[in-house]
């Protein structure tokens, strides 16, 4: 388990991102006294520290230098600052990455997920995944049942993909369009509707009638 | 532009007309002690000869002198700093006229003085300001994000408009020292494009756009901060515009007379061909704009678009059909190759 410091002194902003990591399963800690914070940091020793700029006392810059001076990990810039002094400042003082205020949460998860990617080479995705006989691989892009295998587009791979995350769930429309767009898929409504009905035919040629079911008015379930 | 010789005569008139009636009475009097007439024509061409070459000589002085002092001018960058720069005036009248050109200059710059100071107070409050309300926005994302329901989502897509108007004030303000506060770099268009859709993907999703960008895959040198607000512009300006249609929108990038060419097209309302040529400026609120359902235009965008675009050597130019799209094309080079407008 990845273990995140938020060093960030707005309380609001703090104890939301504990919460949003902890979501993605990651252990989240935070400073909450901003006297000597380097100590703190080199008493926790986490996998990747989030760095606010603005800070009471010590601000991120030095904190950045100070920490760089006993440990190399990765350190991500979360700021409201954003002219192009600040990023250069906060790359050449030994931070990993940037991301200015408002974030785009995806993007500011993405970026922590190639960080910690970077340090940690990542083992194999749980993978495939089955469901009801169903076999979905998500590496070779496939779903197989009986030892038949059909290829998926990679949109259908996405849907298929969070379907089998959520087996007996109902899961939202807007969620799945959510999802794809984070996946750089820009779907609309429609889009969607197409790409599951590709999908049943598909299931259908590998005898599943009525694997996805429409839940009106809420979402799709598997 | 100099002064001719009839203008200074005018300027004079009033010392000539003396000349000339002591003249005319000092030939009175020698004619009533009896002078003869071809003596006073003698002396009257007399005085002449000496009036006539002296005026003139006096009138090239003068010409000579403000020559000088328009030449001067012309050099000068500051161009108030006149007074100063130029040779001593060589007569009492001018004296007094520098010294009155003096007073007025330095109490002209003391004004611009106090006015520019109040222009960058206003300028670090505005920025300040615009740091100050990212963190609430910041901590509304945040809290949406950690309790998705249909009312968050809808929070969220606001709370990206609020985003998106907060960003345009920033830039705004940082407009006049926007050569300074760049990081010109090789960057990617379709990341590039990808971040600003991923940045208002809420906003994108409500309004049900589908939108294709298959092809920006040429990469330029360019500041990625400016070029991701300009494409937010863009993109926010044709889900505004969008009429009745769901959204379709066209992100594709070419090559095209050596300089790469990335172009936002829509399938909104379009822009009417006789208000197409005023879109960049500031303030211009066409048709649509001023129609129902679309509260609000402030003719800032695209004009902030136009002023960024010629600082950082980006040509923009728009091209519409009316109710049917509308496409506004960036062009990059390296060497200035194309001025759209």
């Amino acid at each position: 388990m990845d273990r995140i410091l938020i060093i960030e002194d707005d309380s609001l902003i703090r104890e939301e991102l504990e919460t949003l990591l902890s979501n993605q399963g990651y252990t989240a800690a935070s400073v909450t006294d901003f006297r000597d914070v380097a100590r703190q940091v080199r008493e926790i020793s986490p996998d990747l520290i989030l760095l606010d700029i603005s800070l009471p006392g010590q601000d991120g810059y030095q904190l950045c230098t100070a920490i760089r001076s006993f440990s190399a990990v990765p350190i991500l810039f979360l700021t409201g600052r954003d002219t192009a002094m600040d990023e250069l400042q906060a790359l050449t003082l030994g931070g990993d990455d940037y991301v200015s205020k408002p974030y785009n949460i995806p993007v500011l998860l993405a970026r922590i997920g190639l960080l910690l990617r970077r340090r940690t080479p990542a083992g194999a995705q749980p993978c495939p995944v089955e469901h009801r006989g169903v076999r979905l691989d998500t590496l070779a892009g496939t779903l197989s049942k009986g030892g038949r295998d059909i290829d998926l587009t990679r949109t259908e791979l996405k849907i298929m993909y969070l379907l089998f995350r959520h087996p007996g769930e109902i899961v939202p429309r807007a969620d799945i369009i959510e999802y794809l767009w984070d996946n750089e898929i820009h779907t609309d409504d429609n889009t969607l509707s197409v790409n599951v009905m590709r999908l049943r035919e598909k299931l259908r040629a590998l005898g599943e009638e009525d694997f996805i079911q429409t839940r009106r008015g809420m979402g799709y379930q598997i | 532009m100099n002064i001719r010789f009839s203008d200074y005569i005018d300027d004079i008139k009033g010392v000539l007309l003396v000349c000339f009636s002591a003249a005319l009475f000092f030939t009175l009097i020698l004619a009533a002690f009896g002078m003869g007439t071809a003596r006073l024509a003698l002396l009257w061409i007399c005085f002449c000869l000496i009036l006539f070459p002296t005026l003139i000589c006096c009138w090239r002085r003068k010409r000579n002198r403000l020559s000088y002092l328009g030449d001067v001018l012309d050099g000068l960058d500051s161009k108030y700093l006149l007074a100063e720069i130029a040779d001593a005036p060589d007569s009492a009248l001018e004296e007094f006229y520098f010294r009155l050109l003096r007073t007025a200059l330095k109490s002209m710059t003391d004004e611009v003085a106090a006015s520019r100071r109040q222009t960058r107070e206003y300028q670090e409050f505005l920025e300040q300001w615009v740091h100050e309300i990212k963190l609430p926005v910041t901590g509304i994302q945040l809290l949406c994000e950690n309790n998705k329901t249909e009312v968050t989502r809808k929070i969220l897509a606001q709370t990206q408009r609020i985003g998106q108007d907060v960003e345009k004030v920033l830039f705004y303000a940082r407009l006049g020292a926007a050569e300074k506060d760049c990081l010109i770099r090789e960057i990617s268009l379709r990341d590039c494009v990808m971040d600003v859709l991923a940045r208002n993907r809420q906003l994108l999703m409500e309004s049900g756009a589908s939108i294709h960008t298959e092809h920006p895959s040429h990469t330029v040198r360019s500041d990625s901060r400016w070029l991701a607000f300009l494409l937010t512009q863009l993109i926010s300006n044709s889900l505004k515009y969008r009429g009745d249609r769901a959204p379709v929108l066209d992100i594709a990038s070419r090559e095209a007379e050596g300089c790469v060419e990335l172009s936002v097209t829509d399938n909104g309302l379009g822009i009417r061909p006789s208000e197409l040529p005023r879109i960049f400026d500031k303030g211009f609120v066409g048709s649509n704009g001023r129609g129902a359902g679309s509260a609000g235009a402030t003719g800032m965008g695209l004009y902030l678009c136009a002023g960024l675009c010629q600082r950082l050597g980006i040509g923009i130019a728009a091209e519409s059909d009316w109710n049917r799209s509308t496409s506004v094309r960036l062009y990059f080079s390296d060497t200035p190759c194309k001025e759209g407008q």
